[in-house]
């Protein structure tokens, strides 16, 4: 996904917080999650009070010598380590990719499945040509990364196989 | 107004578009190489987009990367910024193709200006003055004698394909001309791929002079003044200033007039730069640049106008936000590059910046991308920050000047800031009596 950063502040995030409690109240849900590139919260009824877990990216201090600006949240630290899985497929080009080679149609592959070299993986349409990306060595999907009709950039994790 | 733009660029220019996008409540899109993912901007932009690997023709040259990104991100225009793709007549018809708006010129003027042997016909046709030279490429070995003849010795042999200084050789005499035609010939087939020359007459000990025009798209066509470029090394700038020191408030005028006519019987749109050579209270054209300049922030200084504002708005089909009445010039401003390269010996110096501190004060703007941390990629050009400092008058400015080279801090690495500290105190630079050869004939050769 293209980055995308922005400055989430505590008052907008608590306003927003008490929006999705009223939404597991009012539809009587025991466990409501959210997730953004940015943020995750989960709100559960498991315990007597409600305890939002919100983690926000931080905001982008230049002058501090950071790495590339990462969000802490829980769902993107897995984000972090699989950059380096030996198995990782990563995106070539831009664009944007497709499970399947058409709508309505099955996807190319599913996790779990085993694959061999050269076997179409998934496709990425670039300026209305599609390119398929294929499985640098025989293996099994072990997670697909990214989701249907997802913009990836270059470099961008799409499939791990091992 | 343009909502969202995408900066097909990186380093200083990228940053300057994107606080103008700031300034103006316009999204940012940031495309980059891998070796750029750390860069300033990246981290500053609303979004980014890594569009390839470090080298040129994978990231920043990768016209379908770019518009993929645009794409992607539902950017509505695009912002070249200098170099790379932003004077590439191809690449702004694949943008405009898409339905994005280019924010540069006209692509005939794009394609009138990148070859140097139409833009001098162009040029002569709106009444700008010429070097005296060939009329159009120089096809044979006989041709360039009779030409050269003509003009007088000494000539220069250049690619019409060339530009920025690069693909120019001297003819000293008749007897220099064989060696000088074919090698400019050749070298220029080599880096150009295309091995048309013509000639002009090579200047004695000019001055190098250009005027910044605008035009909008309602037909208002204005000059915002001249900058002094002649500090320079290999045809590279090195430190420019606002107004000239040689200039007359009436020969401003003149030129400005001149080159803002020009521009207007062209029919031309957006930002354009006219260089030309001064000597002797002549001008000649040399070369119209169709986009921002790098040096644009001296003109900013002296006339208080946000040229890439200015840009964008005119892209977004607003009229200009003043008029040629309203154009006031005030003070005096100088810039200085400063590069990652070694301040004698010129070799690049990039590397992770330990320590940076930009100076600051009165009258003191510091343009750079560096942090404390920041790693300068070997990929790119050495250019790591502008130092733009404004002053009353040209010797307040030096003064002001001198003050905000001392404050400044890049460390490890060796950069132009030790140059640029002996310059700013030769009494050459103090009295502005310098040329276009006067740094590397007499301000190197004396302190070796």
């Amino acid at each position: 996904m293209p980055t995308k950063k922005t400055n989430t502040t505590a008052s907008s995030g608590s306003a927003f917080v008490q929006e999705l409690a009223d939404i597991l109240e009012s539809a009587g849900l025991v466990e409501l999650e959210y997730e953004t590139e940015e943020i995750s919260i989960r709100l559960s009824r498991a315990s007597s009070v409600a305890a939002p877990v919100m983690t926000a990216a931080p905001a982008v201090a230049p002058a501090a010598p950071v790495a590339a600006p990462a969000a802490a949240s829980p769902a993107d630290t897995p984000a972090v380590d699989i950059a380096n899985h030996p198995g990782a497929v990563t995106s070539p080009m831009v664009g944007t990719a497709y499970l399947a080679p058409e709508p309505g149609a099955s996807d190319f592959v599913k996790e779990g499945e085993s694959v061999k070299e050269g076997q179409t993986l998934l496709i990425i349409e670039a300026m209305k040509v599609m390119n398929p990306i294929t499985a640098p060595k025989s293996g099994v999907v072990k997670s697909i990364i990214i989701s249907n009709a997802q913009p990836v950039e270059y470099g961008e994790v799409l499939v791990i196989i091992e | 107004m343009i909502k969202k733009i995408l900066i097909a660029n990186r380093g200083d220019v990228a940053l300057r578009v994107l606080r103008a996008c700031r300034d103006m409540g316009i999204e940012t899109v940031a495309v980059h190489s891998t070796a750029d993912a750390d860069a300033m901007h990246v981290r500053l932009a609303d979004e980014s987009v890594c569009i390839g690997g470090a080298p040129s023709s994978e990231s920043y040259l990768n016209v379908p990367a770019i518009i993929s990104a645009a794409t992607i991100t539902g950017a509505d225009a695009i912002h070249p910024g200098v170099g790379f793709l932003s004077e590439n007549a191809d690449f702004a018809r694949v943008v405009q193709a898409h339905g994005l708006i280019f924010i540069g010129p006209k692509i005939e003027h794009i394609t009138a200006m990148g070859d140097k042997v139409e833009a001098k016909r162009t040029a002569a046709a709106s009444g700008l003055p010429l070097v005296p030279g060939s009329d159009g490429a120089v096809d044979s070995l006989d041709a360039a004698k009779k030409v050269a003849q003509e003009v007088g010795y000494p000539v220069l042999v250049k690619a019409a394909s060339g530009g920025g200084g690069r693909g120019m050789k001297v003819a000293a005499s008749a007897d220099h001309l064989s060696e000088a035609y074919s090698s400019a010939r050749s070298e220029a087939k080599a880096a150009f791929g295309d091995d048309t020359v013509y000639i002009e007459r090579y200047l004695d000990n000019p001055r190098h002079i250009e005027v910044q025009i605008v035009a909008d798209s309602h037909g208002n066509v204005i000059h915002l003044g001249e900058r002094e470029c002649s500090v320079q090394r290999r045809h590279q700038k090195l430190l420019e200033e606002a107004p000239s020191p040689v200039l007359s408030d009436d020969q401003r005028h003149q030129i400005g007039t001149t080159a803002a006519n020009a521009a207007a019987q062209m029919g031309y749109l957006g930002l354009g730069t006219m260089e030309f050579l001064y000597e002797n209270g002549e001008f000649f054209f040399i070369e119209m640049n169709t986009r921002l300049q790098v040096e644009h922030p001296i003109t900013e200084e002296i006339t208080g106008i946000d040229l890439v504002c200015e840009q964008i708005r005119i892209a977004s089909g607003e009229p200009l936000s003043v008029t040629q009445d309203q154009v006031k010039f005030k003070g005096h401003a100088i810039e200085c590059r400063i590069n990652a390269e070694h301040p004698e010996t010129f070799f690049p110096t990039p590397g992770t910046v330990t320590n940076f501190h930009a100076a600051g004060g009165p009258g003191v703007r510091v343009d750079s991308f560096l942090y404390s941390g920041y790693a300068i990629p070997p990929y790119y050009d050495s250019l790591v920050a502008k130092l733009v400092v404004y002053g009353d008058d040209r010797e307040h400015c030096l003064a002001r000047l001198r003050r905000a080279l001392d404050e400044c801090i890049i460390e490890p690495m060796p950069t132009s800031l030790d140059l640029h500290r002996r310059l700013v105190n030769d009494k050459d630079i103090i009295s502005g009596n310098y040329t276009i050869r006067w740094l590397e004939e007499d301000f190197l050769n004396k302190n070796k």
